[in-house]
Parts: structure tokens; C-alpha cells; sequence
């Protein structure tokens, strides 16, 4: 079982050595104000980084426009970078601007709807997109993936994505307008009704433990806050 | 920029052709279209019927399938494929799935990629370009000047806009997995408490949402939609309500001043509201 850490720029300079994970997600799946740069991705190199993976969320277009020549400097840097990918116009560019190289992941919020769908049509899509690993948080869920089901899960904890806002909940404004000032810090918020959820960069969490049946390959876990300030 | 007006009862149609709706849309309760606690046509006959009512009328009615994952995917395929054969004008789809199914089974007909596809971009929308997709349903959470590549997107495809100063969700409506059976039974608009700091999801405020309007219009966005809603009468208010606004709109005159304007208009509704509210025991949303 591949062990991983997923850490946002903000988060990344607390986090210290990445040597004892076979991973770092790097970025945001979530927050386009998380997009992972060249600096990032020379940093997390220098601090141990032995596989990476650029977590990239939904993207606008003047995000996206903005993050394909920073893609193409750290695919030069690092060529065995993945690219876990919620856009399905990052997608789309990846394969055209860079053909067939890059490996991509399926990556959540995108991913938790996509599972839903016909298993036979997911695996066509992945298969014709190049799309070689599909990510998760719901251990039911990926119970459920067929025997045949062709690609590696990787399985997200401790938080279990529930929703997304455009708008920064801690500053309310729209993302691409923030600074990036959460820094990988969780809080909880707590409802009326006894209801607790997660605030996670701009989405909204329930908890969740590590799950390792069915075709997970790889564990993926997210510090609650940076590492280094625990 | 058309009025386009959600239906889920014959009355409804009746009353939004009646009252200028330029286009319709309804489902079908047996299948998913992300309805929230709205109502749906009972069978495919009504759906039919409701076509040829719209059509007399000299509107177009489109088929609501948002919703549809692993279950009743060929069902509603071929649903599709009946009722485009039958009169109704396009249907309104967000599953990967059932887009590729109705290319496999050559479905011909005019398809609304619906807003919780979140299709963020151009190049996401040239993707579904690929699959069909004649109009888009522009994502609730994209900022107009970040929408101004879809809308003038040269790739032939329409976009539509809902009525967010009176329907918004306050997070990514196709990707959200909270509880939410409508009014303020929804997890987003729930008062919560961070640390000991009230808390509540961010939205944008009437005003924001109206410049919003504005600016889509401007742009040139083709249609304004009105969703379905749980009761006639909040329908037909929700519909008056976009009326005047666009009314607004049409008659010219600049951001502050239609933002102004609109204000006024929703304020004379929302009084409205408030009154069917409580006349239905319902809690303020």
C-alpha cells in the first residue's frame, strides 16, 4: 500500500521532511487559490519528495489559461509527475499540450460524482482520457467498484468531502480573489442540530478513516493543519 | 434574452404561457432531475401532452434529466430519443454517461448542459461540445467576467442563466452532498458556530446577484430560467418577479441603476413571499 501526504503551498513550508511518504499531493483538489506552482514543486523536491502529485481543483478559464505554462515548467522539472485532475478542460488541454505522458488521476469533488455513474461509461471515459487512477473518500463506494473495475483507487482521509463553495468561507469572497491565508488548517463548525462538519480550504467535511479493500492502492492522508505546527 | 419558466403541473404551463414564458422545461418524477422539492409531470404521456400545449402555444418545452447516474441510464436514454420524436423540443442533462448513451443511440435533439455539470471553462465546454451539447446552463458559481469566455464561446452553444438573486446555492450545486430536502431543512443555510464565532456558508447578497443579471445580459446570455418550485403560487411569483426584472433590463438604463431598481422589485416580492409562507406554515427560508 502506497502511503501519501496532501498539502497545499500554504501548508508546505510547515510540513518539514516529505522523505517517509511515497507521495505528496500537492495544490488543492478544491481551491483554484491552492493551484501548485514550479516554486512549490521545487520546494517539495528539496524537502525529500520522492512521487508527486499536483492536486488541481475546478478551474476558471483565466485559472486554467494561467496554469498550463506553469504545468509545462514542472513537468520539465519533474518528469514523472501526475496530475490529479476535477477539471475535465485541464483534462482535455494535458492530453492535447502534452499528450499521452503526463498520468493523470480522477480526482474528488468530480471523482464522487463520476463513481455514481455507469461503471462500463466511467471506465470508457478513463480508458479514452487517459485517466489511469480514480481517487475516493467512501469506503462504500469503492466496495462497490466491480472485481474487474481496471484502475487503482486512491483513498482519501481523514476528511470526507461533503460540498464546495466558490466563495472563501473565511473571508467570503470568491477564490481566485484569495490569498491563500487558511494554510492548511482545519476547523470545525458545529450546526443547531448537533451536525459537525470540516472547513477544509473552501469545502466543507465530515470525518472519515483510512480504508484499504477493494482496489485501493494508495492512501492518501491530509494533516489537519501543517505537520510541522502540530 | 428569453424567459424561460420551470413547470411541474398542467396549470403551471398554462399559467407561465399564459403570463410570457418564452420557453419551458418539466420531468418526470421516475426520473432524477435534482428537483428540490419541486414538482414533476406524473408520466411521459404528460410530458407529450405538455409538448403539444407548449407547441400550439408556439413554445418550446424541454425534459429535465439532470439527476440520472447507474440506474434507469438506457431507460432514460431512450425516454429521450421517445420524446424528442414526440415534440419535445431538448432535454437537459448532466450525466457523462447518458450523453455518451444517447450519441450511441443517435438521439437527435437539442441538449442543455445543466448547471451542475460545473462546466467551468471553454475548453470544458468544447468537451462537451463533443458529446452534444447545443446550450449551456451556466455553473450558479461562476462570476460573470469569468462566464464572458462560455458565453461568447465560438463553438455555436447558447448559455441560460438562472434567476440567482431569488435561486442560488450557496455551494457547488452538482458536487454538494449535504442534507438538503428544502426551505431551511438545508444544511447550508443552517446557523453554525465556529468556536464561538457564529458561522454561516458565504452567498452573495441580492444586489451582488441582480449586477450579476446585469452584466450576464449584457454579455448577451440567451435565457433567463426559473426553476421549479414545491408550490404554484411561488412559481408564479418567482416568474412575475424575473418579469419585471427583465422588463428592467430591456428598458435600458445603467448597472446602479437596474441593481437599484431591482432591489425595489424584489423587496415588493419578498413581502409577497413572506405572506404564501406563512399562509402555508412554512419557515423563512
Amino acid at each position: 500500500m502506497e502511503k501519501a501526504v496532501a498539502l497545499s503551498p500554504a501548508s508546505l513550508a510547515a510540513a518539514g521532511r516529505l522523505g517517509r511518504w511515497d507521495r505528496v499531493y500537492l495544490g488543492s483538489s478544491f481551491c483554484q487559490a491552492l493551484l501548485p506552482g514550479a516554486r512549490d514543486l521545487e520546494a517539495a523536491l528539496k524537502a525529500g519528495a520522492r512521487g508527486v502529485t499536483l492536486a488541481t481543483p475546478l478551474l476558471t478559464g483565466a485559472a486554467l489559461a494561467a496554469f498550463l505554462p506553469e504545468l509545462k515548467r514542472m513537468l520539465k522539472m519533474f518528469p514523472g509527475l501526475e496530475i490529479s485532475v476535477n477539471d475535465l478542460g485541464l483534462m482535455t488541454a494535458v492530453r492535447v499540450k502534452f499528450g499521452r505522458g503526463p498520468k493523470l488521476s480522477l480526482a474528488r469533488p468530480v471523482s464522487i460524482d463520476l463513481i455514481r455513474m455507469d461503471k462500463t461509461a466511467l471506465v470508457r471515459f478513463m480508458r479514452k482520457h487517459g485517466v489511469s487512477r480514480l481517487e475516493s473518500d467512501e469506503a462504500d463506494m469503492v466496495r462497490q467498484l466491480p472485481g474487474s473495475f481496471p484502475f487503482p483507487v486512491d483513498f482519501h482521509y481523514p476528511f470526507k468531502y461533503r460540498a464546495m463553495s466558490r466563495l472563501c468561507p473565511r473571508t467570503g469572497r470568491l477564490n481566485s480573489a484569495c490569498a491563500g491565508t487558511c494554510a492548511g488548517r482545519a476547523e470545525r463548525i458545529s450546526g443547531p442540530d448537533g451536525c459537525i462538519l470540516e472547513l477544509f480550504e473552501n469545502g466543507y467535511f465530515t470525518r472519515n478513516r483510512p480504508f484499504t479493500g477493494g482496489r485501493v492502492e494508495r492512501l492518501v492522508f491530509t494533516p489537519s493543519c501543517p505537520p510541522g505546527k502540530r | 434574452m428569453k424567459l424561460q419558466a420551470g413547470v411541474g403541473s398542467f396549470g403551471e404551463l398554462e399559467r407561465a404561457i399564459r403570463d410570457g414564458a418564452d420557453e419551458l422545461y418539466c420531468g418526470v418524477y421516475s426520473v432524477p432531475s435534482h428537483v428540490e422539492g419541486g414538482r414533476n409531470f406524473s408520466s411521459a404521456q404528460e410530458v407529450v401532452h405538455a409538448a403539444s400545449l407548449a407547441r400550439e402555444a408556439g413554445r418550446r418545452l424541454y425534459f429535465a434529466a439532470n439527476e440520472v447516474h447507474t440506474e434507469g441510464l438506457e431507460g432514460t436514454a431512450r425516454l429521450i430519443r421517445d420524446l424528442a420524436g414526440r415534440g419535445v423540443h431538448g432535454a437537459i442533462v448532466k450525466d457523462l454517461a447518458l450523453f455518451c448513451r444517447m450519441k450511441a443511440l443517435k438521439v437527435r435533439t437539442e441538449l442543455i448542459l445543466s448547471t451542475l455539470s460545473c462546466c467551468m471553462n471553454a475548453r470544458t465546454l468544447g468537451f462537451y461540445k463533443g458529446l452534444g451539447v447545443t446550450r449551456l446552463a451556466l455553473p450558479e458559481q461562476l462570476a460573470p467576467e469569468e462566464a464572458r469566455e462560455l458565453v461568447r464561446n465560438r463553438l455555436g452553444i447558447g448559455t441560460e442563466v438562472f434567476h440567482k438573486a431569488r435561486e442560488c446555492c450557496h455551494n457547488f450545486n452538482g458536487l454538494c452532498f449535504l442534507d438538503c430536502r428544502g426551505l431551511d431543512t438545508n444544511a447550508c443555510k443552517k446557523n453554525y458556530r465556529l468556536g464561538k464565532k457564529r458561522f454561516e456558508m458565504p452567498r452573495l447578497g441580492a444586489a451582488e446577484h441582480l449586477g450579476d443579471l446585469y452584466d450576464y445580459y449584457s454579455m448577451g446570455v440567451g435565457t433567463l430560467k426559473i426553476g421549479r418550485s414545491p408550490d404554484p403560487e411561488m412559481q408564479r411569483l418567482i416568474f412575475g418577479e424575473a418579469k419585471r426584472l427583465l422588463a428592467l433590463l430591456r428598458a435600458g438604463g445603467g448597472r446602479e441603476m437596474f441593481v437599484s431598481e431591482g432591489l425595489r422589485v424584489m423587496s415588493a416580492y419578498d413581502r409577497a413571499y413572506k405572506f404564501v409562507m406563512e399562509r402555508k406554515g412554512w419557515k423563512k427560508r
